[in-house]
C-alpha cells in the first residue's frame, strides 16, 4: 500500500474522530451529572450545523452566525431539559430513555420540516489550498476541526475540574442529597449539564459541516458514534472520550479505505458491541463492589 | 368479586372488538381495509415489545430489525428458493427467534441505557445488511414479486381475505400473550422488572427468561414482517430502519407498556395519525416525538390506562359517597 | 449433627479492601445461628458469598459436601440456599401472593408453550403453586393480605413477605439479613417465633441482626465477626462473656449509647 494513502486515511480518521469525541463529550457531560444517556445528543449536533447554515444564509457575518448558532442550540438544550427532563423527576431509566428518544425524534422531525431533506454545506472557516503532507492532502478545515476539538476538550476539562461550577456538577453527580444539603440544586445542575452538552454538540456540528455536510437526519449515526466514543472513555473522563473518538475515527477511516466504504458504519457498531461487552463485565464488577 | 366483574367486562370488550373486527371490512372501502391490515401487522410487533419492555422491563430500540428479518427471510425463501410461502414464514419465524435467543445472552448482560444503545446498534447493523447484501436482499432498489399465501386453491390475494388472515393471527397472538403474562413465566417477567437481584435469589435464571422473551417478541415481529412481505409483495430497507423501531416504541407507549390489548390501540393510534397527517408532510413524526414525551411523563401506564384513571376519578366524584 | 455448610479459608476483597478474611466456619444442619458484628464486619458480604452473588477471592464454600465453586446465585437457590435482603427488595408492582408465588418459580416447570396454550400441565401446576403460596403466606401470618399490592404493606410486613418468598423456594438453609431491623417490639417477637418455626420445618437458619435482645433470645449459636474475621463462636452466654467480643463489639456499642 502507498504511504500517502495511509497518511490520507489517518488524517481523515483523526478529523472525523475529533467530531465523534465532541459528540461523545456531550454524552459524558450529561451522564456524569445526571446518569441520563441523552439520545437527543446527536440532534444537538445536527441543529448546530443547520442553524449556522441558516444564519449565514441570512447574511450575518460568519463568526457572528456561528456563535449565535451555538447560543440558540444551547437554548434548545435548556428548553429540552426544562420541558421534558425536569417534569419526569427521578423516573426509571426506561422512562428517561423514552423521553430523550421522543425528544430526538421531535427535534429531527421539526428540522426535516423546516430545512427539508437536502444536505447543506457551510463554507470552510479559512480559505486556502490544501496542505500537502507526505503526499496526502490536508484540508485547512481538518486542522480547524482538530484544533477546536482540542481547545474544547481543555476548556471542558478545566470547567469540570478547576471551577466552582464543575465541582458543584460533580458533587451533584456523586450524591444528590448531600449536594442539596450544601446548597447545590441537582435540578439546576442537570440544566447546566444539558446546556453545556447542547453547546458542545452545536460546536461539533458547526466544525464538521464544511467537510461532511449537515442534514436533518445526521443525528442518529453521529449520536451513536459519539456514544461509542464516550463509552470507550468510560462515560466519565474528558480525555477518555477524546481517545475513544480518535480510535473510532481511525478504525472507521482505515476500514473504509482498505475494505469498503459501505460498511463504514458497521465498524462503529462493532466497536459499540465490543465496548459494551467489556463494560458489561466492569458493570457487573461495579455492582458487586457496591453490594 | 371485583376482579371477577372486571374480568367479565374485559371478556365483553374483547368479544365486542372481535365482532367489530369481523364486520368492519364489510363496509367495502378498500383504503380503510388496507390501513386496518397494516394496523393489525403493527399490533403484532407491538405486543412483543410490550412483553419485553412493559412486563420484563427490558428496552429494545431495534425491534424493527426482527420485523425486517422476518420479511426478508420469508421473501427470499419463497421467491428465490421457491419454498412454500407458509413454510418460508415458519422458517422466518423460527430463525429470527433463534437469532434473538442467541444474542439475548450477551446483550442481556447489559441493563438500562447500555441495553438501549446495544439494541439500537443491533437494529442499525441488521438494517445495513439489508441494504448492502444486495445479491440476496435486492439492496436499495428492493425485492420484487414476492409470492402470496394460499391454502389449497384459495389465495390470500385480496385485501379482504388478507385482512381476516392478519387479524386472525393478531387475535391469536393477543391471547397467547395474555396467557403467558398470567402464567408462571409472566410472574417471573414482572419479578425481573421489579428486582433482578431478588429474582435471581429465588432461583430464576433472569438472563434465560429475558432471552426467551426477546425470542418470543422477535418471533412475533418476524410473523408480522413475513405477513407484510406477502401482503405488499415488495420490500426494501426503509420500513425496517431505526425510525420504525422508535415508532414501535411509540405504539407500545401509547397503548400502555404493560398492556397486551393496549397494543392494538397504540398501533391504531400511531397508524391513523400517520394516515390523517400524511397530506401535511412529515408532521406525524413531530407528533410522535411529542406523544412519546408527553405520555411517558404524564401517564406512564399508557393512554388507555390514563383514560381509565380519569374515568375512575370522575365517576368517584360524581357518585354520591 | 452433620455440617450443612462449611467455609474454608474464605476470603473476599474489594479492590484491596478485605471484607472477609480467611474465614473458617461450619454451620450445623438444623441449627439457628446468628452472625453479629459491628458495621463493616463482613456479615452481608458473607451472605452474598454463600448465596453466590459473587465468587470469593479465595477459599471454599461446601454445601452438603458439595463444593459450590462455579455455581451462581440462581443455581444455589435451586440447590436449597435461600436468602432475604436487608433492603427487602419485594416486587413492588405485584400482589403479596404473586410475590410468594415467584418464590415457587424454580419448584415448578411448565414452560412458555404450556402457558401460551393453557395446557393442562400448566393448570395443575398453577393450582399447586397458588395453594403452596397461600400456605406459606399463612405461615408468616399474612394470608389475609394476599391480594393487595406488596408496596402497600408496612415495612415490617414487607420483611415477613420476603421471608415467605424465600421459604417458598423450599430451601434447606435460609439466610435472613437483619429480619428485625425497623420492626417494633411486637413484630420483633413475631419474627423470633417465626425463625424458630422455620427451624421446626427442618430448615437451617442463619441470621444477621443488630438487635442484641433478639439475637440472644433467638439464636442457639452466635458467631461474632470483626474486620472480616471470626473473633468468637459459641452459645449466647459464652459469647456474652467473651472478652474480645466485649471489646470489639459490645463495648463499642455501649460507648455509642
Amino acid at each position: 500500500m502507498a504511504t500517502w494513502q495511509l497518511v490520507q486515511y489517518v488524517v481523515t480518521g483523526i478529523t472525523v474522530g475529533s467530531i465523534y469525541a465532541i459528540v461523545g463529550l456531550g454524552f459524558t457531560i450529561i451522564y456524569s451529572v445526571t446518569g441520563i444517556i441523552n439520545f437527543a445528543q446527536g440532534e444537538f449536533v445536527m441543529l448546530g450545523g443547520m442553524t449556522a447554515f441558516s444564519l449565514i444564509g441570512l447574511g450575518l457575518p460568519i463568526p457572528v452566525a456561528l456563535m449565535l448558532a451555538v447560543v440558540l442550540v444551547t437554548l434548545v438544550g435548556v428548553v429540552f431539559n426544562l420541558t421534558a427532563i425536569r417534569p419526569a423527576g427521578r423516573a426509571s431509566s426506561i422512562t428517561l430513555i423514552i423521553i430523550t428518544i421522543g425528544g430526538a425524534l421531535f427535534i429531527r422531525a421539526v428540522a426535516g420540516l423546516y430545512w427539508g431533506r437536502d444536505a447543506v454545506a457551510l463554507p470552510p472557516f479559512s480559505s486556502g489550498a490544501s496542505l500537502s503532507f507526505l503526499g496526502a492532502y490536508i484540508r485547512p478545515q481538518s486542522l480547524w476541526v482538530i484544533g477546536i476539538t482540542l481547545v474544547l476538550m481543555v476548556v471542558v476539562y478545566l470547567l469540570l475540574n478547576r471551577t466552582l461550577v464543575g465541582k458543584a456538577l460533580k458533587a451533584a453527580a456523586i450524591n444528590r442529597r448531600a449536594a442539596a444539603l450544601v446548597g447545590i440544586d441537582a435540578r439546576m445542575m442537570s440544566l447546566v449539564s444539558f446546556a453545556l452538552a447542547a453547546a458542545t454538540g452545536a460546536i461539533g456540528g458547526i466544525v464538521i459541516a464544511p467537510i461532511s455536510y449537515a442534514s436533518y437526519d445526521m443525528g442518529v449515526m453521529l449520536g451513536l458514534k459519539g456514544f461509542v466514543a464516550a463509552a470507550m472513555g468510560g462515560l466519565t473522563g474528558v480525555w477518555g472520550v477524546f481517545l475513544g473518538g480518535l480510535g473510532l475515527g481511525l478504525a472507521e477511516s482505515l476500514a473504509a479505505g482498505y475494505i469498503s466504504s459501505s460498511y463504514k458504519d458497521a465498524i462503529a457498531l462493532i466497536f459499540l458491541f465490543a465496548v459494551l461487552l467489556i463494560r458489561s463485565r466492569r458493570l457487573v464488577a461495579g455492582e458487586e463492589a457496591a453490594a | 368479586m371485583l376482579s371477577l366483574i372486571r374480568g367479565r367486562v374485559k371478556m365483553l370488550a374483547i368479544a365486542a372488538l372481535v365482532v367489530l373486527l369481523i364486520i368492519i371490512p364489510l363496509q367495502g372501502n378498500a383504503y380503510y381495509t388496507s390501513v386496518l391490515i397494516i394496523i393489525g401487522i403493527h399490533a403484532i410487533v407491538t405486543v412483543g415489545l410490550c412483553l419485553l419492555m412493559g412486563y420484563t422491563g427490558q428496552v429494545s430500540l431495534g425491534q424493527a430489525a426482527f420485523y425486517g428479518l422476518g420479511a426478508y427471510i420469508a421473501a427470499v425463501l419463497s421467491k428465490t428458493y421457491h419454498l412454500n410461502p407458509w413454510l418460508a414464514m415458519a422458517v422466518a419465524i423460527i430463525a429470527t427467534a433463534a437469532f434473538a435467543f442467541a444474542i439475548g445472552f450477551p446483550i442481556f448482560r447489559l441493563r438500562g441505557n447500555y441495553l438501549a444503545m446495544a439494541t439500537l446498534g443491533l437494529g442499525i447493523i441488521i438494517w445495513i445488511l439489508f441494504r448492502e447484501l444486495d445479491w440476496i436482499t435486492g439492496g436499495q432498489p428492493g425485492f420484487l414479486d414476492i409470492p402470496t399465501l394460499s391454502i389449497g386453491g384459495f389465495a390470500f390475494d385480496s385485501d379482504l381475505s388478507f385482512y381476516y388472515l392478519v387479524w386472525g393471527f393478531c387475535i391469536a397472538v393477543m391471547f397467547i400473550s395474555q396467557n403467558i403474562v398470567n402464567s408462571r413465566i409472566g410472574r417471573a417477567m414482572r419479578a425481573i422488572r421489579d428486582s433482578e437481584s431478588a429474582s435471581q435469589s429465588l432461583g430464576i435464571n433472569t438472563i434465560m427468561v429475558k432471552a426467551k422473551i426477546l425470542a418470543l417478541s422477535a418471533a412475533y415481529a418476524a410473523l408480522a414482517g413475513s405477513l407484510y412481505a406477502y401482503y405488499v409483495g415488495f420490500i426494501d430497507p426503509p420500513p425496517f430502519g431505526f425510525l420504525f423501531s422508535i415508532r414501535l416504541v411509540a405504539m407500545a407507549v401509547v397503548g400502555g407498556l404493560a398492556s397486551i390489548w393496549g397494543a392494538i390501540f397504540g398501533a391504531a393510534t400511531v397508524r391513523l395519525l400517520t394516515e390523517f397527517l400524511h397530506p401535511f408532510g412529515d408532521i406525524d413524526t413531530v407528533l410522535f416525538g411529542l406523544l412519546l414525551m408527553v405520555i411517558i411523563i404524564l401517564s406512564p401506564q399508557g393512554v388507555t390506562r390514563g383514560l381509565g384513571d380519569i374515568w375512575r376519578r370522575l365517576s368517584r366524584r360524581l357518585s354520591p359517597s | 449433627m452433620a455440617d450443612i455448610l462449611q467455609m474454608k479459608g474464605l476470603t473476599k476483597t474489594f479492590g484491596g479492601v478485605i471484607a472477609v478474611n480467611e474465614l473458617d466456619l461450619e454451620i450445623q444442619e438444623g441449627e439457628l445461628t446468628a452472625i453479629i458484628g459491628p458495621n463493616g464486619a463482613g456479615k452481608t458480604t458473607l451472605f452474598n458469598l454463600i448465596a453466590g452473588v459473587f465468587p470469593p477471592t479465595s477459599g471454599q464454600i461446601i454445601f452438603h459436601g458439595q463444593d459450590l465453586a462455579g455455581t451462581n446465585d440462581y443455581q444455589r437457590a435451586r440447590m436449597g440456599i435461600a436468602r432475604t435482603f436487608q433492603d427487602v427488595r419485594l416486587f413492588g408492582n405485584m400482589s403479596v401472593l404473586d410475590n410468594v408465588m415467584v418464590g415457587l418459580h424454580s419448584r415448578s416447570k411448565y414452560g412458555i408453550l404450556s402457558a401460551a396454550f393453557r395446557l393442562p400441565q400448566g393448570h395443575r401446576e398453577e393450582d399447586n403453586i397458588r395453594l403452596t403460596a397461600i400456605n406459606t403466606l399463612n405461615l408468616v401470618g399474612l394470608g389475609r393480605r394476599a391480594d393487595i399490592n406488596a408496596s402497600e404493606l408496612t415495612f415490617g410486613q414487607q420483611k415477613l413477605v420476603s421471608i415467605a418468598r424465600a421459604l417458598a423456594t423450599k430451601p434447606r438453609i435460609i439466610m435472613l439479613d437483619e429480619p428485625a431491623a425497623g420492626s417494633n417490639v411486637l413484630e420483633t417477637q413475631e419474627i423470633s417465633d417465626l425463625a424458630k418455626r422455620i427451624l421446626e420445618m427442618e430448615i437451617t437458619v442463619i441470621l444477621v441482626e443488630h438487635d442484641m435482645r433478639f439475637v440472644m433470645g433467638t439464636a442457639e449459636r452466635i458467631v461474632v465477626l470483626d474486620g472480616g474475621e471470626k473473633i468468637a463462636d459459641g452459645t449466647p452466654s459464652q459469647v456474652q462473656n467473651d472478652r474480645r467480643v466485649i471489646v470489639a463489639y459490645l463495648g463499642e456499642q455501649e460507648d455509642e449509647i
